[in-house]
């Protein structure tokens, strides 16, 4: 039988932010990573964003957003996202 | 596994034993087993099984103005009329009191050595899901109107819980206060129930702000101070209550466009999301939500 439960790799495009976002913070096996399109609904927001969530195994969490749909984000884009808020 | 022989109308987790209960317009009261086997409670005939619940070693059903009790070791059950069709009920967590709601308030039923003895809480108009507070000190109602009812049965003080653009769908006990955290508005409203007062004269905190759209349910679990809040687009958002809004709220699920219509977390923390495409998500909470 097919156990439900386990852990899956993402498909497509949220696998490979995953893979770039894991990669350029150098995660551990256990630091757990997660992508998500939201739309905004309130004015002069952009229409679709991404949010990328980092939950370190030590229960601490990192968000970034970013302002463009899932399907549109490039390596470049991880990079400098990651970059802005170690930077701050 | 099939069954009901049509809608499944209500269902109930029994707790620790991982069983559940379960109503149906088949009119019969269900309970389903970890293993798989399934258990004939009642039958009810062509009348519907409306509302469930289950205590520690207790069943409960409605059907139409009638509550139905089982001890677990017993096949007769105790009955309790209403003035109206029962719209909801909830045992409290020692199993010695059922809440039932229904048209002008609940009614309080607390077994005694002899037999059960009802005490009633007046509210007009009327009530469905009804729960006790983790202590028991508390009982609340959602209603027809766009609030929620409670009463403090030391003194039958009551409260209304108002405030809301919608109906009240779907509530849960969470956190360490506790507070009951509710759908209904924009973010999840939780109301702080940590004094002797309860929210009397009190504001709700909030968290989980959803940017104008409709929180459509719930979830959480006593004693951890996070709140997931299901959206109308689909979205899942995870927070912790606050008087200001400054607590971050965590992004647990994106936006589908499918209204989230259910919520659910296990205590080894699993969340199941299911939308009203039918579709069930799970996730494992894993570190980041405490």
């Amino acid at each position: 039988m097919k156990n439900l439960f386990e852990r899956r790799a993402a498909p497509g495009r949220a696998g490979m932010v995953k893979a770039w976002v894991t990669e350029h913070l150098d995660l551990a096996e256990t630091d757990i990573v997660s992508v998500a399109e939201l739309a905004c609904h309130e004015p002069d927001c952009p229409p679709v964003e991404t949010v990328v969530t980092v939950h370190g195994s030590n229960g601490q969490h990192r968000t970034w957003h970013i302002h463009r749909p899932l399907a549109e984000i490039e390596q470049t884009d991880i990079v400098t996202a990651l970059a802005e808020q170690i930077g701050h | 596994m099939e069954a009901h022989r049509g809608a499944v109308l209500c269902l109930a987790a029994e707790g620790q034993s991982g069983a559940i209960v379960t109503g149906g317009d088949d009119g019969r009261f269900l309970r389903l087993s970890p293993d798989g086997s399934l258990k004939e409670i009642a039958s009810f005939g062509t009348r519907l099984v409306d509302c469930v619940a289950a205590g520690p070693g207790l069943y409960a059903c409605s059907s139409s103005r009638t509550a139905h009790v089982w001890r677990s070791d017993e096949t007769t059950s105790k009955t309790f009329e209403h003035p109206s069709t029962v719209g909801g009920l909830a045992f409290d967590t020692k199993g010695r009191r059922l809440a039932v709601a229904h048209y002008g308030g609940a009614t309080v039923w607390e077994r005694g050595e002899r037999r059960w003895k009802a005490t009633k809480l007046v509210w007009k108009g009327s009530h469905g899901a009804v729960t006790f507070s983790p202590d028991g000190k508390y009982v609340a109602t959602s209603t027809q109107e766009n609030a929620l009812h409670g009463w403090r049965l030391r003194d039958k003080a009551d409260m209304r819980m108002s405030g809301y653009p919608t109906k009240v769908k779907s509530f849960a006990w969470v956190g360490t206060a506790p507070f009951l955290a509710t759908s209904g508005a924009d973010e999840a409203v939780c109301w702080p129930f940590d004094t002797k007062d309860g929210p009397m004269g009190r504001p709700p905190q909030s968290c989980a702000y959803g940017g104008k759209q409709l929180c459509t349910a719930v979830s959480g679990l006593v004693g951890l101070d996070g709140v997931f809040a299901g959206f109308a687009d689909g979205c899942v958002l995870a927070g912790r209550p606050s008087n200001d809004g400054s607590m971050e709220d965590m992004v647990i699920k994106g936006s589908s466009g499918t209204p989230v219509s259910a919520l659910a977390i296990t205590p080894d923390g699993w969340l199941f999301v299911g939308d009203e495409a039918g579709r069930i998500l799970w996730v494992r909470l894993d570190g980041g939500v405490e």
